[in-house]
């Protein structure tokens, strides 16, 4: 079971996947295909505070978290 | 879950609060709060509520340390540096919750530094910085080529009138006083921030210098080690 955390305005939004269930995998996928289209930043969490940056969908993460686009201050 | 794999086609936007295992009770910061706890680990976390900070070693730069604080500013410090003089002006393009800033910025730092140096923006009290600052802000409107020009024509003319204002008072005032003070009164506001430009520079000069200097007595130390 994996769980991808978009986030937004209003704190971040929990969609979770099983790799057994393709309809779930099929929403995952397209939730991180967007991101990607969006130009997000997709990371998998791996262990305890070690993150790691995607670029296309990892069915096997535990969690992955979409943080918004991003520009200079 | 608020959507369907059939309909994927049609996949609506994501909207806040789409899926919410926590309850619809969590509210943004508490949310925010949770993520980052995720996102750090428990140690990290904790340490940076109890410290105010992480400190956080670049996987680009060797000897380069970042300080992420509790409120999601983020500066560095490369080697021979006694502070963290550079701050990492990077925001997100949404707004989100504060917490979510400092996970955000966690995550570029550790698993996408390129991504984070190629867009933050870095600021330092220093000549060179400013320039390099101004230098960014034209470059995502502007060719390579036209926002240099722009960034060394606007802090030239600030330098410019720095001298100017110098000259005016020391030598055009006894020859001609009324156009001395009239040259005085127009360029005292463009002389100020040339003055303020070159306190950085001098400073900037000074950083460096006692850098380099850390650096060689380091060499030093380690060699007679």
């Amino acid at each position: 079971m994996g769980t991808i955390r978009w986030m937004s305005a209003e704190g971040d939004t929990q969609v979770q996947w099983s790799e057994t269930d393709t309809a779930s995998l099929d929403r995952a996928q397209m939730m991180i295909d967007r991101a990607f289209a969006e130009g997000r930043g997709v990371f998998r969490l791996d262990s305890e505070g070690v993150g790691q940056r995607l670029r296309t969908f990892d069915p096997t993460a535990r969690e992955i978290v979409v943080i918004p686009q991003i520009k200079g201050g | 879950m608020a959507w369907a794999a059939e309909n994927a086609a049609d996949l609506p936007p994501v909207r806040p609060g789409q899926t919410l295992p926590l309850g619809e009770h969590v509210g943004p910061s508490e949310k925010a709060d949770l993520l980052l706890r995720d996102v750090l680990g428990e140690r990290q976390y904790l340490r940076m509520k109890t410290m105010g900070y992480l400190d956080l070693p670049s996987q680009r730069h060797a000897g380069r340390t970042y300080r992420l604080d509790v409120s999601g500013n983020l500066s560095y410090r490369d080697a021979g540096e006694s502070g963290f003089n550079t701050s990492l002006c990077v925001q997100p393009q949404d707004d989100v919750p504060r917490d979510d800033q400092v996970a955000m910025r966690y995550l570029l730092v550790t698993a996408d530094e390129e991504r984070l140096l190629q867009v933050a923006n870095p600021i330092t009290f220093g000549l060179l910085s400013l320039v390099r600052a101004l230098y960014h802000d034209f470059s995502q409107h502007h060719s390579r080529v036209a926002s240099l020009a722009l960034s060394l024509g606007i802090v030239g003319f600030f330098l410019a009138a720095l001298v100017a204002e110098i000259w005016a008072v020391t030598y055009l005032l006894g020859q001609h006083p009324l156009a001395a003070i009239a040259l005085i009164v127009v360029l005292v506001i463009p002389a100020f921030i040339g003055g303020f430009l070159v306190a950085a520079g001098v400073a900037e000069g000074l950083r460096g210098f006692f850098s380099l200097l850390r650096r060689v007595r380091g060499l030093a130390v380690s060699y007679r080690a």
